[in-house]
């Protein structure tokens, strides 16, 4: 039978790195003896995927985020987050219940983007329906050629990826041309690079911080340059590269059940999704 | 977007911005101001002055520091605003205002760091706009986040016409307040009314009834100890990585818990229209006007039906 323990240094091995934060990376919740029935992957373990897991015969979840949010050393870090967070009634019910169920939860987020660092935005590309142009190895975010206007694309995006309530900073009647694709939380860098194309006219993200890489966007826009942002949301930005790592992880598993449970984004729109039911 | 091929050196002689950390400094190197009017300088000192008045002890180590500009700068005009973006400065400029006070950040990161923008192509814009314009531009945030009443909360309270329902044993920003029941879907449409707002998102059940309230702040901690009092919470900006997936886990969990999602400038901006209220007192002769950095965002059906 294979441990936990086992699948997590197959894993590792695939990466040839160990993770970055062995914190808030590696094993997160579970015990490395336990033996592993099966691997779901999933954006997040959250309770409803981890359920769903185990409905499934997967006693493993391997995720993006972490099950206890704690997602990174910068923002997980600020002073009073973590100690109120371990301290939370919802961790505790959380805790209680992967320990009742027998589960397991890793994470390998920064070794997985470091090995493959545009896999996640090519996942979302190809989520999207769009064909990746030639020169996104290294980056974190890739170029399609694209057609119609942003409203088109703001329209794809809540379709393919059955989101309510994504955002668009910019004009929905822009043409649309050549199209950037990153996930997670933009950076203002990494923006930056993304305009440094001259091509692009549309840039898809998860989130931005909202005194950084938002006002960076307006006053690109301000300064004359023609681009729109859309925001799909963090969790459906990276649901299609949970679907990426299924794949990269059955061959590292290959004597193992692996499946992906996607978790679908919780933030809906009061006049689109299901308040205006 | 293209980098423009200035030196490091050539361009920091050419811009003349002022970073949060060298404004003093650099200040020095231009040229000398002989005008008697009010400074930019001084009309800091006056609100420095004040916040004292009014028990907000001074911190010199905080973010509310000059971002561009040289503090010598005679005062025409004062202008407030929520963000400090290209297009409210290019509109304070319009105004004739000389001197911004911005609660966020100009240069796109908390500490309004510039270190790495050096040959940024919208540093340059900005900077150089600002320089060809005497534009000084002055962060209000930490300080004005702790006068009492807490102006941010306390404009978004009134703008919701919530003033009868605050808990009262609820202070600053984080108040909470006690509202008739209803669902969470119909209060996200009332609030989306009010402010107004064109890009608000909930996390819960939107048939949950609802009757405490609170106010969060971009922190999932503080998000979890505004749960300790609230079923629902209203939040301009949070993490959705952190907040919204405790969220997700809580409704899953049992617990009745939920979030409405507001853009940062449609929870604060209000606050700044206070603040140019605030102001006019201390400068009596000089205009002061407030600019809304607008709503950045869209959500539908706007988007959909702008196509």
């Amino acid at each position: 039978m294979v441990t936990v323990g086992e699948v997590l240094a197959r894993l590792k091995g695939s990466l040839g790195a160990p993770e970055a934060d062995p914190v808030a990376e590696g094993l997160c919740a579970g015990l490395l003896a336990m033996p592993v029935t099966g691997v779901a992957v999933s954006f997040a373990p959250s309770v409803e995927v981890l359920l769903k897991a185990k409905a499934q015969g997967c006693n493993v979840v391997l995720a993006d985020a972490h099950p206890y949010f704690s997602y990174d050393t910068k923002w997980s870090n600020l002073p009073g987050v973590m100690s109120t967070v371990t301290a939370s009634p919802v961790v505790a019910r959380k805790r209680a219940l992967i320990e009742a169920e027998g589960m397991a939860v890793l994470r390998l987020r920064s070794a997985w983007r470091a090995k493959y660092p545009d896999a996640a935005a090519a996942a979302l590309a190809t989520a999207l329906g769009f064909s990746v142009l030639p020169g996104s190895a290294g980056r974190e975010f890739v170029i399609a050629s694209c057609g119609g206007v942003v409203g088109d694309h703001f329209a794809r995006v809540q379709e393919r990826l059955g989101v309510t309530a994504p955002r668009l900073l910019g004009l929905a009647r822009q043409p649309a041309r050549h199209i950037a694709i990153t996930t997670g939380l933009l950076p203002p860098s990494n923006l930056r690079k993304v305009l440094d194309d001259p091509r692009v006219d549309t840039v898809i993200a998860g989130e931005v911080v909202e005194w950084e890489a938002g006002p960076y966007m307006q006053d690109a826009i301000s300064s004359g340059r023609r681009a729109s942002l859309i925001l799909t949301g963090y969790a459906a930005s990276l649901e299609p590269a949970a679907a990426a790592v299924t794949s990269w992880a059955s061959k590292a598993l290959s004597d193992l059940l692996v499946v992906h449970i996607p978790g679908g984004s919780p933030i809906w729109a009061p006049m689109f999704g299901k308040g205006a039911a | 977007m293209t980098s423009a091929s200035l030196t490091r050196r050539a361009l920091g002689l050419a811009v003349g911005a002022l970073s949060a950390s060298n404004a003093a400094s650099a200040g020095t190197q231009a040229k000398p101001m002989r005008s008697t009017a009010l400074t930019a300088g001084e009309a800091v000192a006056r609100i420095q002055a004040q916040c004292a008045k009014e028990g907000v002890a001074w911190q010199a180590d905080g973010v509310d520091t000059f971002k561009i500009g040289d503090p010598r700068t005679p005062v025409r005009g004062i202008v407030t605003s929520f963000m400090g973006t290209l297009n409210v400065l290019k509109r304070a400029a319009s105004l004739g205002a000389t001197f911004v006070v911005t609660h966020e950040p100009v240069f796109w990161s908390a500490r309004d760091l510039t270190d790495d923008l050096i040959d940024d192509p919208l540093y340059q814009i900005k900077t150089r706009f600002a320089r060809q314009h005497d534009l000084v531009v002055w962060r209000f945030h930490d300080h004005w986040h702790r006068i009492s009443p807490e102006p941010m909360s306390l404009a978004l309270m009134r703008q919701l016409g919530w003033e009868r329902y605050v808990d009262p044993s609820s202070r600053g920003y984080t108040r909470h307040f006690n509202i008739p029941p209803q669902t969470l879907a119909s209060l996200a449409q009332d609030i989306s009314r009010r402010l107004p707002t064109r890009s608000l998102r909930v996390v819960g059940d939107p048939a949950m009834v609802v009757t405490k309230v609170g106010n969060s702040s971009h922190s999932v901690a503080d998000v979890i100890r505004m749960f300790e009092v609230s079923d629902v919470l209203i939040s301009p900006e949070v993490r959705e990585f952190e907040t919204v997936e405790y969220i997700r886990d809580a409704a899953a969990l049992g617990f009745r818990k939920a979030a409405i999602l507001i853009a940062h400038e449609r929870g604060e901006e209000g606050g700044m229209q206070v603040c140019a209220d605030w102001m006019r007192p201390l400068f009596p002769n000089l205009p002061i006007t407030f600019i809304s950095a607008a709503e950045p965002f869209l959500t539908p059906p706007f988007a959909s039906s702008a196509r």
